[in-house]
């Protein structure tokens, strides 16, 4: 028994030291190659996801070293740059899979465009890529966002096919709504803003937010946990993307007509995902900036864009680019709101005013 | 916390003065205060220093702050209600040295290594709108409210002080019993004047402790809490650090009002659960009849035995069939394994590490505290101070006064376990402290005496006698840190992510049936080896 404890500890030992020895750090040929370090969020970076792959196909054409640091949810990709900020260093070259819908707080942290840009970046469709030219924030997959319900939940009896935002505080919602917390994930945050533009006077918004409190069951910290919450049961309506119906197709083609989204007669936001340079990260290497701007104009090549839907279940940017089936069926919104239209960010904590509304 | 050491406490030749070279102990006590100094006081003063820079608080914070204080106040109220009734029909019913005690204690013990994310997991499973208490015919919308959260700190919490409260009616000797028998008292005059007095003392310090972890959870309130106005002051803090409205300020004066909160509980208690110790030695010394403590005889009534035994394992119920649930095809991926083996490892190396950084740092303050009475003081009273602190807001502080020289988020996998190690310090230092302070002086002497060194004679005399309390409270401490989220999920990047990390990645990638199989590994992984901690202790 004692042998057998020895042994085990011993195998922790090695696993660990394996692991935080030959996977973390660079081999010595790996660090004579430039290297280009992206921050990232954790499901984009992970082992299966749409990262990797790139990663492997871009390094196989630079004959250089990229290193994707997931730093967690999408939302925590600002934070590290004010981090960053905060310790006057930075720590990446570019950011990959920022919400749009956070421009205005990370356009100080953006190297400017200048003259350049992205060889494709004509070929984005306007949805994603706005009516300004290129200004730093490259376009990179999107989706629009709705309410998914399932119809087998006993619960999702009597809720239309579409409504008002208004009316989502209403007793048909009570205790079956799923929703994100807007301060830490990117659907939360595009619902927020849609509440913003169709609410744009203070006590409007804040009396819609206070009302919706008490009928959503839950309000998760990120997407994941709220979809989970929504597979397993838990409530019959959920925020999400509308490329999760093309999921829920994929995976069980017989079973297609079960989730559905509920549309806003306002329209549905539009999340856009995109990639960025890091302001004052290539003052010492000019050599980099040029493999971070082939990086951004590979994320637009066929070759990834055509990865997108399969491996990020979203929509690629590129016009034209095939779908697979399951993709081509999707509902069309009224329309898509995009940051164009939002409400001005109110001074102060970006949030406090939403925080006081449910808070309080 | 877990009984770990006690049963030392008899051993004779207690004296904190002596076995250690003056110089040695003198430079001893030097590096604890500057590790405490470094790793707890100066993260502490950077979040206290950024509050007081960044203006009046967000009332928001007040708010949030009543929450916090409300839910760890009902915690506390219904898990003293359950557990001290299930405590004292366990050592009503159970002899305290049968093998049945031994695995009710056990028992009892196991739930408080359950790392708080698959907690969070495993209550859902069972209150949620679609859980099993719904299925059979029972209200399931406690989860996501108020009332879940203080389900699930009840379901971890009223063990441990059941645990407590047979410990302290075990404790009471059969002698005064006896005596109040004699002179004619009766069952409530035997409770109210042995029993009560030893419980209550037991008691205060253990429900100040439960009141701080109620306080300090973070990963539980947010998946069963449902989000505002169910947010406690860690959930907020961890929201103005880790979303996209990054905000130093308020989130410091989260850090602030928690460790306002409970930084005072904690001391108290720690204080507390000193003198009642010192009390309870002299009590022990006086030669009042320790050796016959026990239950009252349990013949006649071995099938209530039984069933109190059952319900001591009760709480381990849902725990156990979470794991049985994870036993899918997923463990025939190769992939997934390989994943596995290396989230595993990152865990268990951190968790390893940071044990022995806090045997370490509990060992330097012993060695230290024996260089004068009035050192041994200060530093007994600062190693308490920690428990009353959480690892977010140690993260906190740690990125806001060595951000220049650290990165957080990438490969700072050190200031993670230094933070499990602060976390770990008070209890680490309160288990260990009876059983280092009790050096076999005469036998100690004896051997110098022969010509052996003092390495020789400490290895010799000391160490065969430590040992097992020694290996238990680091495998305790590594299973407690397995299930730690808060410092790894702030400071961990690219290719470290433990285990815990790993449930809510996998989660993130619609692969629930990975994430499932993760959490039961970690479950598995804590509740093992906190099991075996409890072996090597006692």
């Amino acid at each position: 028994m004692k042998r057998l404890r020895v042994r085990l500890i011993q195998v922790g030992f090695a696993l660990g030291f394996w692991n935080g020895i030959f996977l973390s750090a660079p081999s010595q040929a790996a660090s004579a190659r430039p290297e280009l370090r992206i921050l990232t969020y954790d499901s984009l970076a992970a082992p299966g996801g749409l990262g990797p792959e790139v990663v492997r196909r871009f390094e196989e054409k630079c004959g250089c070293r990229v290193r994707l640091l997931g730093v967690g949810d999408s939302g925590l990709l600002v934070a590290r740059l004010r981090m960053d900020e905060e310790r006057r260093k930075t720590s990446a070259h570019l950011v990959w899979g920022v919400d749009r819908w956070l421009w205005p707080k990370i356009q100080k942290y953006t190297e400017p465009a200048g003259s350049w840009q992205p060889e494709r970046w004509n070929q984005i469709d306007p949805d994603y890529r706005g009516s300004v030219g290129f200004e730093g924030f490259l376009p990179f997959d999107g989706g629009a966002l709705s309410l998914i319900i399932d119809r087998k939940h006993p619960g999702s009896q009597g809720i239309p096919g579409k409504i008002s935002l208004g009316k989502l505080p209403s007793e048909i919602f009570r205790k079956r709504l799923i929703l994100e917390d807007p301060r830490t994930s990117g659907p939360g945050l595009a619902l927020e803003r849609l509440s913003r533009q169709v609410f744009p006077d203070s006590s409007a918004y804040a009396e819609f937010w206070r009302g919706l409190r008490s009928h959503w069951l839950a309000l998760f910290p990120g997407w994941s946990g709220a979809y989970g919450a929504f597979l397993k049961g838990e409530a019959p309506v959920v925020w999400s993307y509308f490329s999760s119906l093309a999921y829920h197709r994929a995976k069980a083609p017989q079973d297609a007509s079960r989730y559905e989204a509920i549309l806003f007669e306002e329209g549905q936001p539009l999340q856009v995902e995109g990639a960025f340079l890091v302001k004052g990260a290539f003052q010492s290497s000019p050599e980099t900036l040029e493999l971070a701007r082939r990086f951004l104009n590979f994320l637009l090549s066929d070759e990834v864009q055509k990865e997108v839907p399969g491996r990020n279940w979203m929509l690629p940017v590129i016009r034209g680019t095939p779908l697979p089936a399951e993709f081509q069926k999707l509902p069309k919104p009224v329309r898509f709101l995009r940051l164009d239209g939002v409400a001005g960010v109110p001074r102060g904590g970006e949030f406090d005013a939403w925080l006081r509304a449910v808070q309080l | 916390m877990l009984g770990f050491g006690r049963s030392n406490s008899n051993l004779p030749g207690h004296c904190s003065g002596v076995g250690a070279p003056r110089t040695g102990a003198f430079f001893a006590a030097i590096f604890a205060l500057l590790l405490w100094i470094l790793f707890f006081a100066t993260p502490v003063a950077a979040v206290l220093f950024r509050a007081g820079n960044s203006g009046p608080w967000d009332p928001v914070v007040g708010a949030v702050a009543w929450v916090t204080l409300r839910q760890a106040l009902l915690s506390l109220t219904f898990s003293l209600a359950l557990g001290v009734p299930l405590g004292l029909a366990v050592a009503w019913f159970l002899s305290r040295d049968s093998r049945t005690a031994a695995w009710a204690r056990s028992s009892l013990a196991a739930p408080f290594g359950v790392p708080t994310v698959v907690a969070g997991l495993v209550g859902l499973q069972w209150m949620g709108q679609n859980g099993w208490l719904a299925q059979a015919g029972l209200p399931g919308v406690w989860a996501y409210s108020l009332a879940g959260v203080v389900a699930v700190h009840v379901l971890y919490n009223a063990p441990w002080i059941a645990l407590v409260t047979a410990q302290g009616r075990w404790a009471v000797p059969v002698r005064e019993l006896e005596v109040i028998r004699n002179i004619g008292g009766g069952a409530w005059a035997r409770f109210r004047l042995a029993v009560l007095p030893r419980l209550s003392s037991r008691l205060f310090a253990t429900a100040l402790q439960v009141y701080c972890l109620c306080c300090l959870s973070f990963g539980l309130v947010l998946v069963l809490g449902g989000g505002p106005p169910v947010q406690t002051l860690e959930v907020l803090l961890d929201s103005r650090l880790r979303g996209s409205d990054l905000n130093w300020g308020s989130a410091a004066w989260a850090g602030t009002f928690q460790f306002g909160m409970t930084a005072l509980p904690a001391l108290i208690g720690s204080i507390w659960e000193k003198r009642r110790r010192s009390a309870t030695q002299e009590v022990t010394e006086e030669g009042s009849g320790s050796s016959g403590v026990g239950a009252l005889e349990v013949s006649g009534r071995r099938w209530l035995g039984g069933l109190v035994l059952a319900l001591t394992a009760l709480p381990l119920l849902p725990w156990f069939i979470f794991v049985l649930g994870a036993l899918g095809n997923v463990w025939r991926d190769a992939d997934f394994l390989l994943g596995l083996a290396r989230a595993a490892g990152t865990s268990v190396t951190l968790s390893l590490a940071s044990a022995g950084l806090t045997l370490l740092w509990v060992g330097l303050a012993h060695l230290g505290g024996r260089s004068h009475p009035r050192v041994h003081w200060i530093l007994a009273l600062i190693q308490g101070l920690p428990a009353g602190v959480s690892s977010l807001v140690l993260a906190l502080g740690a990125a806001l006064a060595f951000g220049r020289w650290v990165d957080p988020f990438e490969g700072a996998w050190v200031w993670v376990v230094v933070i499990q190690t602060v976390v770990a310090l008070p209890w680490a230092y309160r288990a260990l402290g009876p059983v280092l302070e009790k050096a076999s002086l005469r036998e100690l002497e004896a051997v110098r005496s022969g010509g052996a060194s003092a390495v020789q004679a400490y290895l010799w005399v000391e160490w065969p006698r430590i040992r097992g309390s020694v290996r238990g409270v680091g495998m305790a401490v590594a299973a407690l840190g397995l299930g730690e989220l808060g410092a790894a999920g702030f400071f961990l990047g690219e290719g470290q992510a433990p285990l815990a990390v790993w449930v809510s990645r996998y989660f993130s990638q619609y692969r629930f049936e990975e994430a499932h199989a993760v959490g039961a590994c970690l479950t598995v992984l804590a509740l093992g080896g906190l099991l075996a901690a409890r072996g090597r202790s006692s």
